[in-house]
C-alpha cells in the first residue's frame, strides 16, 4: 500500500476507536480553570473531587473538543496538505504566544515557579516577583516613587519604613540583585513609570566597573523590542559582533514569550510535582576578611555600556515625564583603597556631569552627609540594619523636598 | 562546530549556498574544503591523521586492485591499510587504557613496573573515519569495489563533513558513487531533509540534552535511591537514543540537501523484542560493519555452534571497546555477546526462529527486552564497575519512591512524549517517513508542539553529542 494511504488508514482507525479521548481531554482541559489547577501551581497536593469534573464548563469543553475529530475528518480531505501545513503551524503559533501573553497564564506561569525554585536562586525569584506585579498593573495612578537599584537598594533601603516616611505617596519597589544601569534599562517596560512619577536610583562605582559585557542571561527575561534596540545600542558593536550569538538569543526573547520565559518554564518541567530540594545555604554571609582580599586583587575596569545606559534610561524617564533623583551609593570604608576611591570620584564626577544635561537630581555622598562607619555595614557593599534605617530616612528626606521644588516649579 | 550550534548554520548556509552554485567537480573540492574546515575547528591539528588514513587507505586500495595476479602484495598492502588506521586508533584511543592495565598487572605479578600514562587528546570522530578508511580497502580486496577514480572523491568520502564525526559509518559502496557522479537535488529530497533535521534537532536539544541533567544528577549522587536508579536508567536510555539517532538524522537530512543518501542508522531499536532485532535497529551502520568485516571474518556461523558463540561474543567485546577505552564499556559489549549467545541457544533449543509476533506477547516480550537493554546502559553510563554494583544493590533492595523520583518520572514524561507518538507511528506504518505522511490536523499539531517545546524547552547549552568521544 502506498505509505501516505497507510498512514491515512491509522488515522482513520484511531477516529473509529479513540473518538473518545477528545472528551475526556475536554473535561480533563475543565480541570485548569478549577482548584486543582491552582493547588497544582502553588505546589500544594492536588485532590480532585467528582464536582471538580461534573461542571458545565468541563460539559461544555467536552462538546467543544468532541469537534476536533470532526475537524481531524475534515481534514483527511484536503488536498495538497502539505502547502497548507506551514499556514496551520504559523496560525497555532500565534494563538500560543497570544495564549501565553493573557494575564490569568502569565498568572499561573509566574505562580507556579516561584515556589519550585531553590533557595539559592534569587535571579528568578526576583524576575517572578516583577512579572507578577507588573501582570498586576499598579495599584494607583497617583503620582508614586519607584526605587530601582541592585542589591545595594535591597539591603540597604527599609521599603516599609519609606513608605511610612513618604505617605500618602506609594512607592513601589523594582531593585534586583545585580541591577546596573543597562539592566535597569532593559527592564524598563516592566517597571510602572507614569507621568509624575519619581524614580529613585542607588548608584555606586559597583554599578559602572567590572560588569558582564553581555549579561544576556539578566537580558533574556526582559527582552522586549520596546527596550531591546536602546540596550543593543549601548554596547559597543565589537562587543555586541563578539556575543553575536547571544544577541540572536536576546533578539528570539524579545519576539516571543516562549524564549522569553523558558528558564522558568523549565524550571516548571524539571518540578512538575515537588520543590527541588533544598541547597544547604552557608549559615553566615561570606567572610569579611576573604570578601575584602578578592575585591582588593580585582583590576577596576570601567564599563562604557553603562554609562550609555544610565544615558538612556534618564533620556527615557525624561520623555515619559518621570523626574530621576540619584543617589550615590557608596561602600564600607573597609574597602577604600587608592584605586577604587579613583574610581568612586570619577564615577561621582561623571554622575553630577550627567546631572546638568540629563537634568535628574543627583545627591552625593557628601551632601547624604550619613557619614556611614564599618559599624553601618553587613559586609562590603551592603548596609545593615542601622545603616539601612539612617539611609532610608535621609533618602525620604530628600524626596520630601525634591518633591516641594518639584510642586515649585510646577513639574 | 556541532549541529546544534549558531556556528554551524552560519557554515551549511554559507557552504551550501556555494554548493548549490558550481558544477560537479567542483561541488566536491567545495565539499572537501568544507569537512576539513570542519574538521579543523575543534583542533586543525588532527587534520594531519585524517589524511594521513585518506592518503594511505586510497593508495592502498589502488595497490589491491592492480594486483589482481600477485596475491602477496594484495596482501601486504591491504595489511598496511589495516595496521595504519589501527595504529592510529589504537594509539590516540587506548594506549593509556592499555599502559594502565599493564601496569596493575605487572603489580599483581609482583614485577616491576613501570609510568607510561600519556596525556593523548582524542581525536574526535576517529573511530568513525578509520572504520569507513578500513572498509574500503577490505571491500576491494573482497573484490566487491573497484577503487575511487581520485583522490579528491576519495578525501571527500573519507571527509564528507555531515558524518565525519559521529557516522553513519558509511560504505564506499554506497557513498563513494555518489560522490563520484553528479548529484541531483530533488525538492522531495529537501522535504524529507528538512524534516530529518528538524527532528534530529528535536531529539538532541529538547529530549537528549534535557533527560542528560535528569541522568547526570541521578549518576552523580554517591547513593541515589532505587527508584531514582531506575528511572535514571529509563532517561539514559532514552538520551543516549535521541543523542545518536539525532545526530544520525541531522546528518542524513544535511546529506540530502545536497543529493546524497546516507544510510539508516537507527530503526526504533526500543521496539525489538530479541538482541538479534536490536542490533539489525540500533547503530546499524556499526553493527552491520562488525559483522561484514569482524565477525564473517572469524568465520562467522559456519565452523560449528560453539565457534559461533565464541565469534559472537568476541564482536561484540570488540564493539563494546570501540566505544571508549574503559572496563565499562568493555562489560557492556561482553553482555551484548552474552545476550545474543543466550538468544541464539535459545532460539535453536527451543526452535523460536521465524515464529510470528503478535498482540499483547509482543509488547510484553519488548518491554522485558527494553529492560535488558537498560540493563546494558548501566554498564555503559556508569563511572566505574563499583557504581554498576550499588546501582543495581539499591534497585533491587531500596526501592522508595521521592518527591524527587515524581519529579524525574514526569519530567521525563514530558520530554519523551512526542518521541514515543513518533515512534508508534513510525513502527505500526513501517515507515520512518510516516509523520510527514499525516493529514493536515495531526500534522499540525505535531510540528507546532515541537516548534512550542523547542522554544520553551530545548536545552541551549547542551553541548557536543555524546559518540563524539567515541
Amino acid at each position: 500500500m502506498n505509505n501516505h494511504l497507510q498512514v491515512i488508514e491509522i488515522e482513520r482507525m484511531i477516529l473509529r476507536k479513540a473518538w473518545w479521548l477528545f472528551p475526556v481531554l475536554g473535561v480533563l482541559v475543565s480541570l485548569l480553570f478549577g482548584g486543582p489547577f491552582w493547588a497544582w501551581v502553588a505546589n500544594q497536593p492536588m485532590v480532585i473531587h467528582w464536582q471538580d469534573i461534573c461542571t458545565l464548563r468541563s460539559a461544555i469543553l467536552a462538546a467543544v473538543f468532541s469537534l476536533i475529530p470532526a475537524g481531524w475528518r475534515l481534514g483527511l480531505k484536503v488536498r495538497r496538505a502539505r502547502a497548507w501545513t506551514g499556514l496551520c503551524v504559523l496560525l497555532v503559533l500565534c494563538a500560543a504566544e497570544w495564549g501565553l501573553r493573557q494575564p490569568t497564564v502569565q498568572t499561573a506561569l509566574w505562580l507556579a515557579v516561584e515556589p519550585r525554585i531553590e533557595p539559592s536562586q534569587h535571579f528568578m525569584r526576583e524576575v517572578c516577583y516583577v512579572r507578577l506585579e507588573e501582570n498586576a498593573g499598579r495599584a494607583t495612578d497617583d503620582p508614586s516613587v519607584i526605587v530601582v537599584g541592585s542589591s545595594q537598594v535591597l539591603n540597604g533601603v527599609d521599603i516599609g519604613l519609606l513608605r511610612s516616611e513618604l505617605q500618602p505617596c506609594p512607592v513601589i519597589r523594582r531593585a534586583m540583585f545585580g541591577m546596573s544601569p543597562l539592566k535597569a534599562l532593559a527592564m524598563q517596560p516592566f517597571m510602572p513609570f507614569q507621568k509624575d512619577d519619581t524614580c529613585l536610583m542607588y548608584l555606586s562605582e559597583f554599578d559602572f566597573t567590572n560588569q558582564d559585557p553581555f549579561p544576556y542571561a539578566w537580558l533574556r527575561p526582559y527582552s522586549t523590542w520596546a527596550s531591546l534596540p536602546g540596550v543593543l545600542d549601548c554596547i559597543p558593536w565589537t562587543t555586541r559582533m563578539h556575543f553575536w550569538r547571544q544577541v540572536s538569543d536576546v533578539s528570539i526573547a524579545a519576539s516571543t514569550e516562549w524564549w522569553r520565559a523558558r528558564d522558568f518554564i523549565r524550571q516548571i518541567a524539571f518540578h512538575m510535582w515537588a520543590q527541588p530540594e533544598a541547597q544547604t545555604l552557608a549559615a553566615s554571609g561570606p567572610d569579611p576578611a576573604a570578601e575584602l582580599a578578592e575585591n582588593a586583587k580585582a583590576r577596576i575596569r570601567f564599563s562604557v555600556a553603562e554609562k550609555n545606559g544610565l544615558e538612556e534610561f534618564a533620556r527615557r524617564l525624561e520623555t515619559k515625564g518621570v523626574a530621576l533623583c540619584i543617589f550615590e551609593g557608596d561602600v564600607n570604608p573597609a574597602l577604600y583603597s587608592p584605586d577604587r576611591l579613583r574610581a568612586k570620584a570619577e564615577i561621582r564626577e561623571y554622575l553630577e556631569e550627567l546631572s546638568l544635561v540629563s537634568s535628574y537630581r543627583f545627591v552625593s555622598v557628601d551632601e547624604q552627609n550619613l557619614e556611614l562607619t564599618p559599624l553601618d555595614w553587613l559586609d562590603l557593599s551592603h548596609l545593615n540594619a542601622v545603616g539601612r534605617e539612617r539611609l532610608t530616612r535621609r533618602m525620604a528626606e530628600e524626596l520630601r523636598s525634591f518633591a516641594r521644588e518639584m510642586d515649585a516649579s510646577g513639574g | 562546530m556541532v549541529f546544534n550550534s549558531l556556528v554551524f548554520l552560519v557554515f551549511f548556509v554559507v557552504v551550501y549556498s556555494l554548493y548549490r552554485l558550481l558544477p560537479h567537480r567542483q561541488q566536491n573540492v567545495l565539499l572537501l574544503v568544507a569537512s576539513y574546515f570542519f574538521y579543523g575547528w575543534w583542533d586543525w591539528r588532527f587534520l594531519s591523521l585524517i589524511f594521513l588514513s585518506t592518503a594511505i587507505d586510497y593508495v592502498a586500495g589502488k595497490i589491491i586492485y592492480i594486483s589482481k595476479e600477485r596475491p602477496r602484495r594484495r596482501k601486504v598492502a591491504l595489511i598496511v591499510s589495516m595496521t595504519s588506521n589501527l595504529a592510529i586508533l589504537g594509539f590516540f584511543k587506548y594506549f593509556n587504557f592499555f599502559a594502565d592495565n599493564l601496569v596493575v598487572l605487572l603489580q599483581w605479578a609482583g614485577l616491576p613496573t613501570f609510568t607510561r600514562h600519556l596525556n593523548i587528546i582524542l581525536p574526535v570522530g576517529i573511530s568513525f573515519y578509520t572504520f569507513q578508511a578500513m572498509s574500503y580497502a577490505l571491500d576491494i580486496y573482497r573484490g566487491h569495489l573497484r577503487p575511487a577514480r581520485s583522490f579528491l572523491d576519495f578525501a571527500t568520502f573519507v571527509a564528507f563533513f555531515p558524518q565525519l564525526v559521529a557516522g553513519p559509518i558509511e560504505r564506499a559502496s554506497n557513498l563513494l558513487p555518489q560522490i563520484e557522479n553528479p548529484r541531483k537535488v530533488t525538492r522531495a529530497g529537501i522535504e524529507s531533509g528538512t524534516w530529518l533535521i528538524f527532528w534530529g534537532l528535536f531529539q538532541k536539544c529538547v529530549i537528549a540534552d534535557n533527560l542528560a541533567i535528569l541522568v547526570d544528577g541521578v549518576f552523580d549522587s554517591p547513593t541515589p535511591t532505587g527508584a531514582m536508579s531506575l528511572l535514571a536508567l529509563y532517561a539514559f536510555a532514552f538520551q543516549i537514543f535521541c543523542d545518536f539517532a539525532g545526530y544520525s538524522n541531522i546528518a542524513r537530512g544535511l546529506a540530502r540537501w545536497m543529493g546524497v543518501e546516507l544510510m539508516l542508522n537507527f530503526n526504533n531499536p526500543y521496539f525489538a523484542v530479541n538482541p538479534k532485532e536490536f542490533w539489525a535497529r540500533w547503530h546499524i551502520s556499526l553493527s552491520s560493519w562488525l559483522r561484514d568485516y569482524l565477525y564473517i571474518s572469524l568465520g562467522g556461523n559456519r565452523r560449528g555452534r560453539r565457534r559461533t558463540y565464541i565469534n559472537l561474543s568476541l564482536t561484540m567485546l570488540l564493539g563494546g571497546l570501540w566505544h571508549g577505552a574503559a572496563w565499562t564499556f568493555v562489560a557492556w559489549g561482553a553482555f551484548h555477546g552474552a545476550l545474543l549467545v543466550a538468544y541464539h541457544w535459545w532460539a535453536e533449543n527451543f526452535s523460536l526462529k521465524g515464529k510470528p509476533d503478535s498482540g499483547r506477547w509482543l509488547w510484553v516480550r519488548r518491554i522485558a527486552f527494553f529492560h535488558l537493554v537498560c540493563l546494558g546502559w548501566l554498564f555503559f553510563r556508569a563511572k566505574s564497575m563499583g557504581q554498576v554494583g550499588v546501582m543495581l544493590t539499591q534497585i533491587l533492595t531500596d526501592f522508595s519512591w521521592t518527591p524527587a523520583a515524581t519529579n524525574l518520572l514526569a519530567a521525563m514524561i514530558l520530554f519523551c512524549l512526542p518521541l514515543w507518538l513518533v515512534q508508534l507511528l513510525q513502527e505500526k506504518t513501517n515507515n520512518l517517513a510516516a509523520p510527514m505522511e499525516l493529514s493536515l490536523v495531526p500534522r499540525t499539531a505535531l510540528l507546532s508542539l515541537m516548534i512550542l517545546m523547542f522554544l520553551a524547552l530545548s536545552n541551549t547549552g547542551g553541548g557536543a553529542f555524546i559518540y563524539f568521544q567515541f
